[in-house]
């Protein structure tokens, strides 16, 4: 939890870094900056032994994006730490990636996401390239925006036994710019499903996220 | 013809010559006027009449001073008064007073039977002596400004002025009573129904009438008229379609929003279980999905095509009134200019014209 703690605290100042320049920029700025709180729920289930493993917990993380004008590179870090009836873990996910966006509405990334389960028994690592669509709406006006971005894996690896055999997902939430700088607030729900060959692991994941950005979403 | 006729023709003729002042012959006209008043200065009355009728007779007399003029022919009606014509006496002092009413006799030179005679004359002879600004040019607005002439009369008498065109059609009638001292003749422009008059060439008739009624003499002043066209300022256009905003809400955001947020709504709902039969998503996607999708139809509604944009609307209004305002303001001007057009006049040499006897 400390390394989480670090993470928000370089998000926030960083953040306070970049206001300024989005604020120049204006909603479509150059820079996003942001930190992720929310809940995260993991859903395990492992064909072998027919057993399904439910843990849930609070998540942290942050999230930045540069845009440079139809180019973007986006990045997304969450942390958290899940408890339950199953063994205890600590759920770690990175992602970047690079993007292009034809349109105002639309973007297309493409990069990699590794996620790692750590657990007293070690540390599971899946690593996915990922291709992304995202789509957004304005609802009231620029400032209050609904989105919805899917994904599917073309690949990717682990460190387990069996290779991986596809991972997706889909998240969609509410955007709304704050009246004071150039605060976002983000409500999201997210879902993610990766599968080992012949299915014999089922990993799935909801994330209920509110994040904070400066700069956009 | 035989010869003692044309010698008796010859005698006739050398007797004739005789007769007549022998400066008359070969001298100028005014050789002849000095001639005739020094012989009125020597009480040769008959001799002066003769020399001095000559010598007005001659083409220079037009081309003397008026001034000079009445002079000579008061001495010519003063030696026509002693030598007991009084007829010519009266016949040249008319005329004195009809060519220049203000004359006054110097009565250090003439005697009082000649003085009194001219007086009487010209107490007689109604005329008037017409003053304007002549050959100028005159610039005004009718009812702002005028032309001013002034009149004075020889004696008192009736005045009858007159605004005539080139056709002799009486446009206005100026005044009509009697003259005393003087007159301040005034024209505005205008004809008898207020109007302003055309451009054209127009007469201001000034008629002297005598005891009887009659008129007896006219004075015209031509008045050139002309009417200057009126610039009037061109009607501002109305705004530019453009710069008007919509006063109704398009379609195209608010399905937008409709469209986008439903969309999203029931994705989030339905795409993890669809993707994930096996591992079960959590509850709470219903109820993002459901908010996602309310948002949007909130929005739809609060956007919906057609609504009435009152800010814009309001905005239009504002111009409108604004182009309609200096619509009214030029509108104004116009009239006011077209009511009330510059009048440019030119004064011409006043003529005398003699109608009674």
């Amino acid at each position: 939890m400390r390394g989480t703690a670090w993470v928000v605290v370089a998000a926030w100042a960083a953040g306070a870094v970049f206001t300024q320049q989005a604020r120049a920029q204006g909603d479509d700025g150059f820079a996003m900056l942001g930190v992720l709180v929310g809940s995260m729920r993991s859903t395990r289930i492992d064909a072998a032994t027919t057993t399904t493993d439910v843990v849930s917990g609070v998540a942290f993380g942050a999230v930045g994006r540069l845009r440079i004008w139809r180019a973007e590179l986006f990045a997304r870090y969450m942390q958290s730490d899940l408890g339950g009836a199953a063994a205890p873990q600590d759920l770690v996910e990175g992602e970047i990636a690079l993007g292009v966006r034809p349109v105002r509405w639309l973007s297309l990334r493409v990069g990699p996401r590794v996620r790692a389960h750590v657990t007293e028994n070690g540390k599971e690592r899946w690593v996915f390239w990922e291709g992304r669509v995202r789509g957004d709406t304005r609802l009231f006006g620029p400032s209050v925006r609904s989105y919805l971005e899917g994904w599917t894996s073309f690949s990717g690896t682990t460190n387990l036994a069996e290779g991986l055999q596809r991972a997706g997902g889909i998240e969609g939430g509410v955007i709304a710019k704050l009246p004071i700088w150039q605060m976002w607030v983000v409500a999201s729900y997210r879902f993610d499903r990766a599968s080992l060959i012949g299915a014999t692991r089922v990993d799935a994941t909801d994330q209920l996220t509110l994040a904070l950005t400066f700069g956009g979403y | 013809m035989t010869r003692a006729a044309a010698l008796g023709a010859a005698l006739v003729l050398m007797l004739a010559c005789a007769s007549r002042p022998t400066a008359a012959f070969a001298q100028t006209p005014a050789e002849l006027l000095a001639q005739g008043l020094r012989a009125y200065d020597e009480l040769d009355f008959d001799a002066a009449a003769s020399l001095i009728r000559t010598a007005v007779g001659a083409g220079a007399f037009a081309t003397m001073p008026p001034q000079r003029q009445a002079e000579i022919l008061t001495y010519l009606g003063a030696a026509e008064r002693f030598r007991g014509n009084v007829d010519s006496t009266f016949s040249v002092f008319r005329s004195i007073v009809a060519r220049h009413p203000l004359y006054q006799i110097d009565e250090l030179i003439f005697p009082p039977e000649v003085t009194s005679l001219f007086t009487v004359v010209r107490r007689r002879t109604p005329a008037i002596e017409l003053r304007a600004p002549q050959q100028q040019r005159l610039e005004f607005e009718p009812g702002q400004g005028r032309l001013v002439a002034w009149a004075y009369p020889s004696a008192t008498h009736d005045l009858l002025v007159q605004v005539m065109t080139g056709d002799g059609r009486t446009v206005r009638t100026v005044y009509a009573g009697p003259i005393g001292d003087s007159l301040e003749i005034r024209w505005d422009g205008r004809d008898s129904s207020g109007s302003v008059v055309a451009s054209g060439a127009y007469t201001l008739a000034v008629q002297s009438r005598g005891a009887s009624g009659r008129v007896e003499r006219m004075v015209q002043l031509p008045v050139d008229v002309e009417r200057l066209t009126v610039d009037t300022l061109a009607p501002p256009l109305p705004p530019a379609a453009s710069v008007f905003l919509p006063e109704r809400r398009e379609g195209g955001p608010g399905f937008e929003a409709l469209l986008g947020g439903v969309l999203a709504g029931a994705a989030v709902a339905v795409v993890p279980s669809v993707i994930s039969s096996d591992a079960k998503p959590s509850g709470v996607r219903f109820a993002v999905g459901t908010a996602l999708s309310l948002g949007g139809v909130a929005a739809f509604l609060q956007r919906r095509p057609g609504a009435l944009l009152a800010e814009n609307v309001a905005f239009n209004d504002s111009l409108r009134a604004a182009w309609r305002d200096s619509v009214e303001v030029v509108t104004t001007l116009n009239q006011g200019l077209q009511r009330a057009p510059a009048l440019i006049m030119r004064i011409g040499t006043a003529t005398r014209v003699e109608l009674g006897g």
